[in-house]
């Protein structure tokens, strides 16, 4: 197993935002978790990532144990997260965001390693080549959140995880988005998916979660999902 | 009547330039942290009396002392980082400050405990008879005071512009949750910019101590006019709050000779009022930095 969430608890002040949840999935696929606001989306990822206290469960990466590893030694295992609300460094430059993206592994990186990391990310997103002198916090938001993708993929994680990657964006660039993803599964990373577009997601998952108020109530293929009336009723409109 | 004027312009820029360091200094821990260390004038304090410890008490070289002080102030701002600032959640950001003031008081203690209340001198870097420029003295120690602060700017500027850690230790004031997930270590970005601004604090106080003396309560007057700076130049921008420091220094120094020394520390709070007033966020400051402050 690639991410392995064994019975995963956590309350916020005393109410319980995740139920005894337990995912696992295979590498090298698209696995989403679909929800209502407040499910308890966000609050997995974070808890995944360390920056979010467990009350009690594990998370293992590979086989190992990573709950209660500091958040900063994850991005080296090769976990990165495109957090909700892209969270760029915003005082900084486009260029220097990207580089800060690839921290994790400065001492093994030479500088040619992070130009060839720098190249496949403005070939995913061409504009960010044209703003790398800009300061992150004047992007427009489309362009934000390309940068924080980016700025995730800096460390080529082998698990990359998107908590609402479409949010706040035109339809059209949320299509945009959401093909760097398939086209970045293709070339091997899995990924892990929050998104309040359901249909979109579903679509493009080969595994989904339903998460209803902390607790896992549904599971199933993207396609199955899709076509379950339940599903349909609550999250695609009827 | 040019003479005197100059003569205030020139003891106004030297007492300007230690504004500037500490201004710096706060920025430095502002910018890593959105903290305010208030301890930051007693590291100045530190720097002088330690100089002085090592050069005229245990007559060590002047470099060796010099190198030895930075060293020390730097642990001694490491313990007190890890000591009171660490073990507290960092999500009461008011709760750290009041900290830091309860640092500076127990410095000054200790200082005094150790130094005694009476104000400290070392000989001046190089001997040497002063400038006379248009009639008015520039000391030799001056022009190093002013030399040292501006090399410390730019190596600041340049650590924080420049270098990755530099830039990482700004990331984590900006997004302390994104800086670690890419793999930033906060904490020890934290430690690091406390151990930094003290050292840049103990610098000024190692030139200046040959011009002002230092005694063990100077603390809490360099920080308000530090602080001062750093408000004036916009917190968070180090080439703000050296503008800052300079201006107040040189305003108090003419105010001091014109109207009446006994007002020369009200310049400073003037100043303050004024912009917190009129220009909140500082004359080099932006708008979007201002909303961005956490208190």
């Amino acid at each position: 197993m690639l991410l392995d969430i064994r019975n995963l608890n956590v309350s916020y002040g005393g109410i319980k935002a995740l139920r005894d949840v337990s995912i696992s999935f295979e590498g090298k696929s698209i696995v989403s978790i679909i929800g209502a606001n407040g499910a308890g989306k966000t609050t997995l990822l974070n808890a995944v990532m360390n920056i979010q206290p467990v009350v009690s469960g594990e998370v293992y990466f590979n086989g190992e144990k990573i709950t209660g590893l500091p958040a900063h030694q994850l991005a080296a295992k090769g976990i990165s997260l495109v957090p909700e609300g892209r969270m760029l460094f915003t005082h900084l430059t486009v260029l220097d965001n990207l580089v800060l993206g690839a921290y994790a592994f400065m001492k093994q990186l030479g500088k040619k390693d992070i130009e060839k990391r720098l190249g496949h990310v403005y070939e995913l997103f061409p504009i960010l080549k044209e703003r790398t002198t800009q300061l992150a916090g004047t992007l427009s938001g489309g362009q934000q959140q390309m940068l924080a993708i980016g700025r995730a993929l800096m460390s080529e994680p082998q698990l990359l995880m998107l908590d609402e990657p479409s949010m706040g964006l035109a339809p059209l660039l949320v299509k945009d988005i959401l093909n760097v993803i398939k086209r970045l599964n293709e070339e091997g990373v899995s990924i892990f998916l929050i998104e309040q577009n359901a249909r979109a997601a579903l679509k493009l998952s080969h595994h989904a979660f339903v998460l209803e108020s902390g607790v896992l109530v549904k599971s199933g293929s993207g396609a199955e999902l899709l076509s379950d009336e339940r599903v349909k009723k609550a999250y695609l409109g009827g | 009547m040019f003479t005197v004027f100059l003569q205030f312009l020139f003891s106004g820029l030297t007492t300007g330039a230690v504004y500037a360091l500490v201004g710096l200094g706060f920025n430095i821990i502002y910018n890593a942290t959105s903290i305010i260390n208030l301890a930051q004038g007693e590291f100045v304090v530190v720097g002088g009396l330690l100089m002085w410890l090592f050069s005229e008490s245990f007559k060590l070289p002047f470099l060796v002392s010099a190198v030895l002080t930075i060293l020390v102030s730097g642990l001694l701002a490491l313990l007190m980082e890890r000591l009171t600032i660490k073990p507290l959640p960092k999500t009461d950001l008011l709760l750290m400050i009041m900290i830091t003031v309860a640092v500076s008081i127990l410095l000054r203690g200790l200082l005094m405990f150790k130094f005694g209340k009476n104000p400290y001198v070392y000989p001046p870097f190089t001997e040497g008879e002063p400038f006379i420029i248009a009639g008015a003295v520039i000391q030799q120690q001056t022009l190093w005071v002013i030399g040292i602060t501006f090399s410390c700017i730019i190596l600041i500027y340049l650590f924080f512009n420049r270098t990755l850690i530099g830039k990482a230790m700004r990331a984590c004031a900006v997004n302390p949750t994104a800086a670690m997930l890419v793999g930033i270590d906060v904490e020890k970005m934290i430690m690091l910019s406390f151990v930094l601004s003290a050292m840049v604090g103990a610098i000024g106080g190692i030139a200046v101590t040959p011009i002002s003396l230092m005694e063990y309560d100077k603390g809490p007057m360099l920080a308000v006019k530090g602080f001062c700076a750093a408000i004036m130049g916009g917190l968070g921008r180090g080439r703000g709050s050296v503008a800052g420091g300079f201006i107040i220094g040189i305003l108090e120094s003419m105010t001091a000779g014109y109207i009446h020394s006994g007002l020369k520390d009200a310049v400073a709070l003037l100043i303050l009022l004024a912009i917190l007033f009129f220009k909140p966020a500082g004359i080099f400051g932006s708008k979007t930095a201002l909303q961005m402050r956490r208190f």
